[in-house]
């Protein structure tokens, strides 16, 4: 099993706003040593939020950033306590969030693949429905396993 | 309907992807065949091969910057539109485009 999440999943993440969210992620991406610096990673996530936006739908959302102080591709998962405002396609509310960490250099090709592969599962509704009501990280790792999304 | 695709997005790393999975599970929905290229991050993927473009009764291109080999299309019936429509609204996309190639023939 090709697992990028490793730790950085937390399925009771206590924040209060998207931005909240996406900083709260990078810190734990940098204690983790995934990322060099979570200054210059959160400031890479914005810059792609800035371009259009990143919720999808039924709560879902996919953040990403492409930096070189990223060490490795990874996926770091949030689900929050309770729902964000988040410029989503169907208008509802955040309550989880797959943010797909990307290399500037060094990129392994077979990592990529397994970033899209999560992104075309989280499409299946239920997949989505799953994933939502998990709050094991293991079982919630099997879900993602068993959709072909690691 | 026989439906060739191309999906490109601005990072290459999660709307080329949801886009031609929802393409192809709108299409399923619909009876219809498809076959979708992605251009992203890693490489083109799921290349188009030259009997699935002539096959085809419509080109789709959904990106937000611009897809190689767009000359490949030479001749085809192409409706361009945003990931985010083919990630929204697929099933409709289909059905719209449909519906005008029906009454274009």
């Amino acid at each position: 099993m090709n697992d990028l999440i490793k730790d950085n999943i937390n399925l009771h993440a206590d924040v209060k706003t998207r931005k909240e969210a996406l900083y709260q992620m990078s810190v734990m991406l940098e204690k983790n040593d995934v990322i060099s610096d979570k200054d210059a990673f959160y400031a890479a996530v914005l810059d792609r939020e800035a371009i259009g936006p990143t919720g999808m739908e039924n709560g879902i959302a996919i953040p990403h950033g492409e930096s070189d102080v990223v060490k490795d591709a990874a996926i770091a998962v949030f689900k929050t306590n309770q729902d964000l405002k988040w410029d989503s396609l169907d208008g509802k509310p955040i309550k989880l969030i797959f943010m797909l960490v990307v290399p500037t250099q060094h990129r392994d090709v077979n990592h990529l693949k397994i970033l899209s592969h999560l992104s075309a599962a989280l499409t299946h509704k239920d997949v989505q429905q799953q994933l939502l009501t998990e709050n094991n990280v293991t079982d919630f790792k099997k879900i993602l396993e068993k959709s072909g999304g690691m | 309907m026989k439906i060739v695709g191309v999906t490109a997005c601005t990072v290459g790393i999660a709307h080329t992807y949801m886009a031609r999975e929802k393409l192809i599970s709108a299409a399923e929905n619909l009876g219809m065949e498809a076959h979708v290229e992605t251009q992203g991050s890693a490489g083109m993927e799921n290349q188009l091969t030259e009997q699935h473009i002539k096959d085809a009764d419509i080109v789709i291109i959904a990106a937000d910057v611009a897809i190689t080999g767009e000359d490949r299309f030479h001749g085809k019936a192409v409706v361009k539109v945003p990931t985010n429509t083919a990630i929204q609204t697929p099933e409709s996309l289909l059905r719209t485009i449909q519906k005008k190639l029906q009454v274009a023939n």
